[in-house]
């Protein structure tokens, strides 16, 4: 091949390889960048889709406002309360893959069941939960309550999705904790939610995909050295999992941040009395039922934010102790 | 290798060519499709089948995916919104401030037809601002009790008298309301919607002063109707608590919660709009009384209603107006009236015989109870000044707190009041035109 035939060869090779990605290049450009770029102008205006009041540029009064606003703070104190929890569910998705990684018969079924919630459509399993929390005939509290009568113990159940209470003992009126708050309400309820059915779900895949493919070798030179189960785990399986725990922690906590809009919407309704209000769900209440989407737009760029402050946070010092 | 993705990629253009036909909505030949954004019921189709049958070159046909107002107001500015579209309650100003609601003020005229002589006169706030009009009710409702008869035979109880006290429904609920050996509750006494406006209402309290510049949510009518609600759950327990209802709650809509819990038997009484009629008619053993709703001497009841309007972005005006013609006219009044779906628009079709007793349903003898209950009652009331989404998070977040028994009503409503001033005065703040409009003191 001549060097003139070489260079129309690699020509016609780059513009083919643009045309495959320009689909995929102008979807990015429509319905992500675009809009990305757009809700920041927005940000900047007193957007009201009801055209009341007109239509001005504010400049950075919506961020100044979502400063000044004890919703704001409220709203982010609960997401980072759901999110204190991540740790507690990335956790229980290693022992169950840990688990799942046995050489036992019948572990595919073990697997399709500790899956089942993932595939499982999650109006219908909120819809569910919401009946297990009824305080008075709820199946929790009626084995909270088996469990009280054994010991002859008198039971006064949780209050669950209809309680402001909480392990933290938040107020639920200001940012204030007291002892009479502390207990197990709304905020709870979704969080075991939530862990039942993350427990099985994508990160405990990511572990298990993570630790068979880890090579046997290490394993067995450090049972040859005499290391136990749990030496073997420590020294060898969680330095090896490094990479896998560093990646769910970042989409963990991003997606911990942006979470919270679909229980709220079936379950809670963001209450009782707004505990279990996201900024998420916070966002989409602004826009989309006050209509005030200047103001929301500027909360969902002050979360952006947040998430990229915390996103690079966690790159700079948990990057640290992964194998990358 | 590049031959197969160039393969692949010609396939999947020449298959999206040849599909692309098939993914549009076959249009009947010389037919107009009207979109209406509504939900779907059985009495929804009953009414576009005689829409259709009347006027032969449209095809009238429901979106109900869309009918919430926020999806009705993105979709219609982005261009692609229905053709009609209901808004429920007092959202009126909201499509009229966006400028998706058409004004038909000129065109009803050139219909001969009169809204504000038609037209239930309590009803003006939910289709017309001032002296122009928007839109035409679908339907009308408000409540009143139905009563299971068969609960009461059985019980050898007197069917409750058509102008009862909250004494009078409080007495017999607790003596309707049965359990089980295990303490539970097999049947409640009465069951209504956890709805502070509602009982605002009946207690006479009021939302706002007349000219709409000061919350009055603090005052003793909206204390004795808050004391109401949550005493006869915690303190009577004829009805389930929130959570109860809750967990015993699907999504809602039409013909769920408390209307087929009554049709299960779980309640003897209920409080809910005449629309519940419809699901009760599918119950054939059910046997239904209705009285009136308990008000205090300054009390209403709430109407309650969807008004429907002509997107003025839709490309298909002249079609909309013909199906706001159909509304307005005897048939569709007489079929929503037959049908039980509230009462229809126009006052004069429920004077006819037929409304006050239907040969069809020979055992509903309650039709004037309604027509009386709808003479009486009243719209939600608001103010320019603060959106009703905002009175509801203000009070809402305090009824929590007295739900759970953390708070007592009247230290909730004087938050409830504090919150509404706070917000209304941000609105001010935000709102040059308004605030001018609020310093002049009109509303």
């Amino acid at each position: 091949m001549t060097a003139k035939n070489k260079k129309r060869a690699t020509r016609i090779a780059t513009i083919l390889g643009l045309a495959y990605l320009l689909p995929n290049l102008l979807g990015f450009l429509v319905f992500t960048a675009g809009p990305v770029i757009f809700s920041f102008g927005a940000s900047l205006t007193n957007w009201n889709i009801m055209n009341s009041p007109p239509l001005e540029f504010v400049g950075f009064r919506n961020y100044q406002q979502v400063g000044q606003s004890s919703q704001f703070w409220t709203f982010f104190i609960n997401t980072v309360y759901f999110m204190a929890f991540i740790p507690v569910g990335i956790a229980g998705s290693l022992v169950v893959a840990l688990l799942l990684d046995s050489r036992l018969r019948g572990m595919t079924l073990f697997r399709t069941l500790l899956y089942l919630p993932s595939f499982t459509a999650g109006v219908a399993i909120m819809i569910m939960w919401k009946g297990l929390y009824n305080p008075d005939h709820g199946l929790i509290n009626a084995c909270l309550r088996g469990v009280f009568d054994l010991f002859s113990l008198p039971f006064q159940g949780p209050g669950w999705l209809q309680s402001t209470q909480n392990l933290m003992g938040l107020h639920p009126e200001k940012i204030a904790f007291a002892v009479k708050d502390i207990g197990l309400g709304a905020r709870e309820a979704l969080v075991f939610m939530g862990f039942w059915a993350g427990l099985g779900g994508g990160n405990m895949l990511l572990y298990l995909a993570a630790l068979t493919n880890m090579p046997d070798e290490l394993i067995e030179a450090a049972s040859l050295d005499g290391a136990g189960r749990w030496a073997v785990f420590r020294h060898v399986k969680w330095p090896q999992l490094a990479p896998t725990t560093f990646f769910i922690v970042i989409m963990s906590v991003i997606g911990g941040f942006q979470g919270g809009v679909d229980s709220a919407q079936v379950m809670t309704g963001g209450g009782p009395a707004g505990t279990t209000t996201t900024l998420a769900y916070h966002i989409f209440r602004k826009s989309f039922v006050e209509y005030q989407f200047g103001y929301a737009s500027a909360v969902a760029w002050v979360l952006f934010a947040i998430v990229f402050a915390f996103s690079g946070l966690l790159w700079k010092f948990g990057n640290k102790e992964t194998n990358y | 290798m590049r031959a197969l993705f160039s393969a692949i990629l010609v396939v999947l253009v020449g298959w999206t060519l040849f599909m692309l036909p098939t993914s549009r909505d076959p249009v009947p030949a010389g037919k107009t499709i009207v979109t209406w954004a509504t939900d779907d019921t059985p009495i929804r189709r009953e009414q576009i089948a005689l829409f259709n049958k009347l006027n032969p070159d449209l095809d009238l046909r429901i979106d109900p995916t869309n009918n919430d107002p926020n999806k009705v107001v993105v979709q219609s500015i982005g261009g692609v919104g229905p053709d009609v579209f209901d808004m429920p309650g007092t959202t009126l100003k909201v499509f009229v401030d966006s400028g998706i609601a058409l004004d038909l003020t000129d065109e009803l005229a050139k219909m001969g037809y009169d809204p504000l002589s038609e037209i239930w006169p309590a009803a003006k706030p939910l289709f017309a601002i001032e002296d122009r009009t928007y839109g035409v009710p679908a339907n009308l409702d408000t409540l009143a009790i139905f009563y299971d008869r068969q609960a009461f035979d059985e019980m050898k109880l007197p069917y409750p008298p058509v102008n009862p006290t909250w004494d009078d429904i409080i007495a017999i609920g607790k003596k309707l309301t049965a359990k089980d050996a295990s303490g539970r509750t097999t049947r409640y006494g009465l069951l209504f919607w956890w709805d502070w406006r509602d009982f605002f209402a009946m207690c006479g309290a009021r939302l706002f002063t007349d000219d709409g510049r000061k919350l009055t949510i603090d005052t003793p009518e909206a204390l004795a109707a808050v004391n109401l609600m949550s005493s006869l759950i915690y303190v009577h327990k004829l009805a389930p608590t929130a959570s109860e209802s809750n967990s015993m709650a699907s999504v809602g809509g039409w013909g769920s919660g408390n209307e087929s819990r009554f049709v299960g038997r779980r309640a003897a009484m209920v409080v809910g709009p005449r629309y519940f009629t419809g699901n009760f008619r599918r119950a054939p053993d059910l046997k239904v009384g209705v009285v009136k709703l308990p008000l205090s001497a300054t009390g209403s009841t709430r109407l309650k209603g969807r008004t429907i309007a002509v997107n003025s972005r839709s490309p298909r005006r002249a079609a909309a107006l013909r199906f706001i013609k159909f509304v307005t006219d005897g048939g569709y009044n007489r079929l929503n009236n037959d049908l039980a779906d509230g009462v229809g628009p126009s006052l004069k079709y429920t004077e006819e015989p037929k409304f006050q007793f239907n040969p069809d349903f020979p055992e509903e003898k309650y039709n004037p109870i309604w027509r009386q209950s709808m003479l009486a009652a009243q719209p939600d009331e608001s103010s320019p000044y603060i959106s009703n989404g905002q009175v509801d998070e203000a009070v809402g977040f305090q009824l929590d707190l007295v739900n759970q028994g953390i708070k007592d009503p009247k230290a909730a409503l004087a938050a409830a009041q504090a919150a509404g001033e706070k917000l209304l005065q941000e609105n001010l703040a935000a709102n040059a035109a308004l605030a001018k409009r609020y310093a002049e003191g009109s509303k």
